[in-house]
């Protein structure tokens, strides 16, 4: 008997540490499989030599496709068909980037707390009341119209699978082992919501809400005077001012009231103000060889693996190389034998926020030009790890998705906000890069975008036969004065969107006189444009890169190089010399003012007077907008630009009053030298505090995050200078994510450098392979291959062969 | 000598399995070779644990060096292990040691509960309890 029950605790336990090794317990990763050195996270670390096996056996290819890898990890993929190359760009990019092609899409669809638990849920909740997955399900309808698109995609599709069905658990990348889940397999729905996720990213916020509370805070005239469509001085528009466009007869219904300004304390997500990037192209008349350079540096939140993956892609007719975003076949940013482009942000809002009524608490219904219209419901199911699934139902109206409302999130509003987004809508934005992708001129350029809708892009362009070019390319509802500024009434039709512009007509310049063009996600047009626009645009990259680009000649690609790394800081060069002298003598005496003193406004990695402005301003910046920071009220800072103009013009302004102050009227001058004091106590704790020295570099803390936050796989505290509102626009999370120069002679040359490595694994030694540079200014040359047998040296060829059956 | 016989018969066992089936051959290998080969309770668990616990350690160990350390430095401060690859390779050995072990041990629990204990004892004690003989 004894020796039944020895056995039987010893089974027991046995059994215990098998169940516990085998499928982990509540977030600590199952050990055994885990750490097994033979499959289990030992067997991801790859030698520093990569092995490339000399020829793969794929099931599913129509013919012989040759990959060429060169010393980077770049591929070089030559195909004999479409229907090869994009499987071939399928099945290397997952090899590559599997983990994070799923993840970004889990992510997107509201789909975190699946991998990670219920603390992701409230997330997941607000993703799928934006609508991603349904504006996705739509962009897959408009795939499956267009023949191309849809072989594409489907191509593309079936080479991810082709890898996921390769995959054992010992080559399972490492981020599942760690999370311990597995992969599903890839769908055209997958590369829908990649493209929504960007969209999202790029055009998902929009200020209505915080502007209709700025109103209800400030009254309408600060409001107007502190979020000014255009600002009260010259602005440097993409398009040059002076430019004459088209006069159009606009017939808009226009309600005598633009919105609806109450307290909205709903809990937005919060996005960096350095969303952005700067591109630019001049022409040959201005450069040393004669042949027009093309330059692109998109800012995105810099995170590993990166956001992009370098690849060239060749068959017949079609030789491309650039960086594309794993999830999407064809190449995003890049060039080919003929033309380059490259793409920033364009800034206007495209996302209007309605206040919708309903008839009763059954939200069945709402009010529509005094008619009740039925809601449509479109259920939720969220899985949630390790716990039963949340069902949720996100409410439809016509203009979008109800994202806030009672019930809905934790405020605690009695409203219901219903989202109108140009994102929303079928699109075919994959379309449009494959025929970036193999035009030959301007004129295939302009068709290429034409049909571009969601996120708004400046699509900057330069050719080997001279031409350059930019068209601010999206689809733009055409608006009456203000409106979408604010929240408005959605019981009206007058307030929705009633026409678009015509494509035509978007802002667009092509071999100016001035010999360049360029846009940093500044105003698309002086106010000489037709139609009305609002946001919240540049004022300092684009005037820096435009009296940069005017005042150069012979320009080369070196030159260049300079100018994507440029740290001057045009912000602190026009506000700092008041703050200066708007100092009194008690603080006068700080040793921090002599090395302010001694500045010449760049925002070097080892700059220390660049730390104390960025300190001093933020203190100033946060003084002067007091009225602004309201518990449970969402506001949104002005723009610096504005907040110097205020500090220019109007020193005495009730804006500087200090609110809660009510026996004082602080002006400009107290509010200076008070945020002077803050700053030197700021600046005093931290040296303290972190025992080191003030350089920028130290200050800001670049990282560059692992995706699921995992700190250990991430880079942190980054050895490199420039700020948002700089050229070098790298803040300490956000920052140029591809610096891309391309030299459009015969053949063409390309450089290129992001943040971050071929590689997804953290096990690679290509994970990180560009950081170095990167943060050094500093880029590779890219071989642009003419074709399979062009090898460099460092470069090995792998063979992917069907298996016959 | 058995313990010996048992040691070189996992380290084969484990060996050829690990490359091609789950971590877990290191519990079933052991078991089935405990209820095979019989030892005592505290040789049974040995004769596991240190050969798998040795295979575990030395394979990291080749896989750490040949990677020039690119991901144990970082697994080791995800664990968290204050980025010691040393302690990695030891907690990867105990890991295997304590499965593999406890599975020889659970192995040799089932062999003793099946085949009669009367002349185990015996021979070992040379005494039986009084009330076993009466069964």
């Amino acid at each position: 008997m004894r020796r039944f029950l020895w056995f039987f605790i010893l089974a027991i336990l046995s059994a215990g540490l098998f169940y516990v090794l085998q499928f982990g317990v509540a977030h600590i990763p199952p050990a055994g499989k885990f750490l097994n050195p033979f499959s289990g996270f030992w067997a991801n670390a790859e030698p520093a030599k990569p092995v490339i096996k000399e020829s793969l056996s794929i099931a599913g290819l129509q013919d012989e496709v040759t990959v060429v890898y060169d010393d980077r990890l770049v591929p070089h993929i030559f195909a004999k068909n479409a229907h090869d190359l994009f499987f071939a760009q399928g099945y290397i990019t997952a090899t590559n980037r599997l983990w994070q092609m799923e993840f970004q899409t889990h992510f997107a669809a509201g789909r975190v707390s699946e991998i990670v638990g219920e603390k992701t849920l409230e997330l997941d909740r607000m993703q799928r009341r934006k609508g991603l997955m349904y504006a996705a399900e739509l962009t897959v309808e408009a795939f499956d119209s267009d023949t191309l698109a849809k072989d594409i995609l489907e191509s593309y599709s079936d080479g991810v699978n082709a890898y996921i069905s390769s995959l054992t658990y010992k080559t399972l990348p490492l981020e599942y082992k760690l999370l311990n889940y597995y992969p599903e397999p890839w769908s055209k729905l997958k590369s829908a919501l990649l493209l929504k996720y960007m969209a999202d990213m790029l055009t998902g916020k929009s200020m209505d809400i915080e502007l209709s509370n700025a109103i209800s805070l400030l009254g309408e005239e600060i409001t107007e005077l502190i979020y000014p469509d255009f600002p009260d001085t010259l602005i440097d528009p993409i398009v040059p001012v002076g430019t004459t466009f088209p006069h159009t007869d606009i017939h808009l219904d226009t309600p005598s009231v633009i919105g609806i300004h109450q307290h909205y304390n709903v809990e937005s997500e919060k996005t960096s103000d350095n969303i952005g990037s700067n591109n630019w192209a001049v022409s040959g008349s201005k450069t040393k060889t004669g042949a027009p350079i093309l330059c692109n540096d998109p800012h995105l939140q810099l995170n590993l693996p990166s956001i992009w993956y370098e690849i060239q892609l060749s068959m017949p007719d079609y030789n491309v190389y650039g960086v594309s975003l794993p999830g999407s076949p064809a190449v995003i940013i890049g060039f080919n034998n003929d033309i380059a482009w490259g793409v920033t942000n364009g800034t206007q809002d495209v996302k209007d926020w309605y206040k919708v009524t309903f008839k009763d608490a059954t939200c069945n219904a709402y009010l529509f030009d005094h008619e009740w219209k039925a809601i449509k419901e479109r259920p939720e199911k969220i899985r949630i790890k390790g716990k039963a699934s949340f069902i949720d139902t996100v409410l439809y109206t016509h203009y979008g998705p109800i994202a806030y409302g009672p019930g809905l999130s934790d405020d605690t509003s009695s409203y219901f906000l219903a989202s109108a987004w140009t994102g929303l809508e079928p699109s075919n934005e994959l379309l449009s890069f494959y025929n970036l992708n193999r035009a030959h001129n301007y004129d295939e350029y302009v068709k290429a975008i034409s049909t571009f809708q969601c996120p708004s892009q400046n699509f900057v362009f330069a050719s080997v036969s001279g031409d350059i070019a930019l068209w601010q390319q999206g689809k733009f509802p055409m608006k009456w004065p203000k409106q979408g500024k604010y929240v408005m009434d959605g019981s009206l039709s007058e307030y929705q969107w009633q026409q678009y512009i015509p494509q035509s007509e978007n802002p667009h310049i092509f071999n100016p006189s001035r010999q360049f063009v360029s846009s940093a996600n500044q105003h698309p047009t002086d106010t000489a444009y037709p139609y009305y626009y609002n946001g919240f645009f540049e004022h300092y990259r684009n005037r820096r890169i435009n009296e940069r680009l005017a005042l150069m000649n012979n320009i080369t690609v070196e030159d260049m190089m300079l100018l994507q790394n440029d740290n001057f800081n045009m912000q602190a060069s026009e506000s700092l010399p008041l703050m200066l002298r708007l100092l009194s003598s008690q603080n006068q005496q700080s040793a921090y003012l002599k090395t302010l003193n001694q500045w010449n406004y760049v925002n070097d990695a080892l700059s220390e007077a660049a730390t104390i402005y960025e300190v001093w301003y933020d203190c100033l910046d946060s003084l002067i907008w007091d009225e602004l920071y309201v518990e449970g009220k969402m506001t949104e800072i002005p723009l610096e630009f504005t907040t110097i103009r205020l500090m220019q013009r109007y020193p005495n302004h009730s804006i500087f009053d200090i609110k809660h102050t009510t026996d004082k009227k602080e002006t400009l001058d107290d509010l200076v030298n008070q945020s002077f004091s803050q700053a030197i106590n700021i600046l005093d704790d931290w040296k303290t505090k972190n025992n080191k020295s003030l350089t920028w570099f130290e200050y800001k803390a670049t990282s560059i995050q692992h995706l699921a936050r995992i700190i250990p796989f991430s880079a942190t505290n980054i050895e490199i200078g420039g700020n948002k509102r700089i050229v070098n626009a790298c803040d300490s999370r956000w920052g140029p994510s591809w610096r891309m120069i391309v030299s459009l002679e015969n053949p063409i040359k390309a450089y290129g450098v992001y943040p971050g490595g071929q590689s997804g694994n953290p096990g690679s030694h290509f994970y990180t392979t560009g950081i170095e540079k990167w943060r050094k200014g500093e880029y590779y040359e890219l071989f642009f291959m003419k074709d399979a047998s062009d090898l460099q040296p460092g470069m090995t060829t792998q063979t992917l062969q069907t298996i016959k059956p | 000598m058995r313990s010996f016989v048992k040691i070189l018969l996992t380290s084969a066992l484990v060996l050829v399995a690990q490359l091609y089936l789950p971590w877990y051959v290191i519990m079933i290998i052991p078991f089935v070779i405990s209820i095979i080969i019989k030892t005592n309770g505290a040789a049974s668990f040995f004769s596991a644990s240190i050969p798998v616990s040795f295979i575990w350690i030395i394979q990291a160990y080749l896989i750490h060096t040949a990677t020039g350390d690119i991901l144990t430095s970082r697994m080791a401060h995800v664990f968290p292990l204050d980025g010691s690859a040393n302690l990695l390779l030891l907690v990867t050995g105990i890991i295997g040691g304590i499965a593999s072990g406890l599975a020889g041990l659970t192995g040799n629990a089932f062999r003793n509960m099946l085949i009669s204990p009367d002349s185990n004892r015996k021979r070992k004690t040379g005494y039986i309890p009084l009330n076993q003989r009466r069964r």
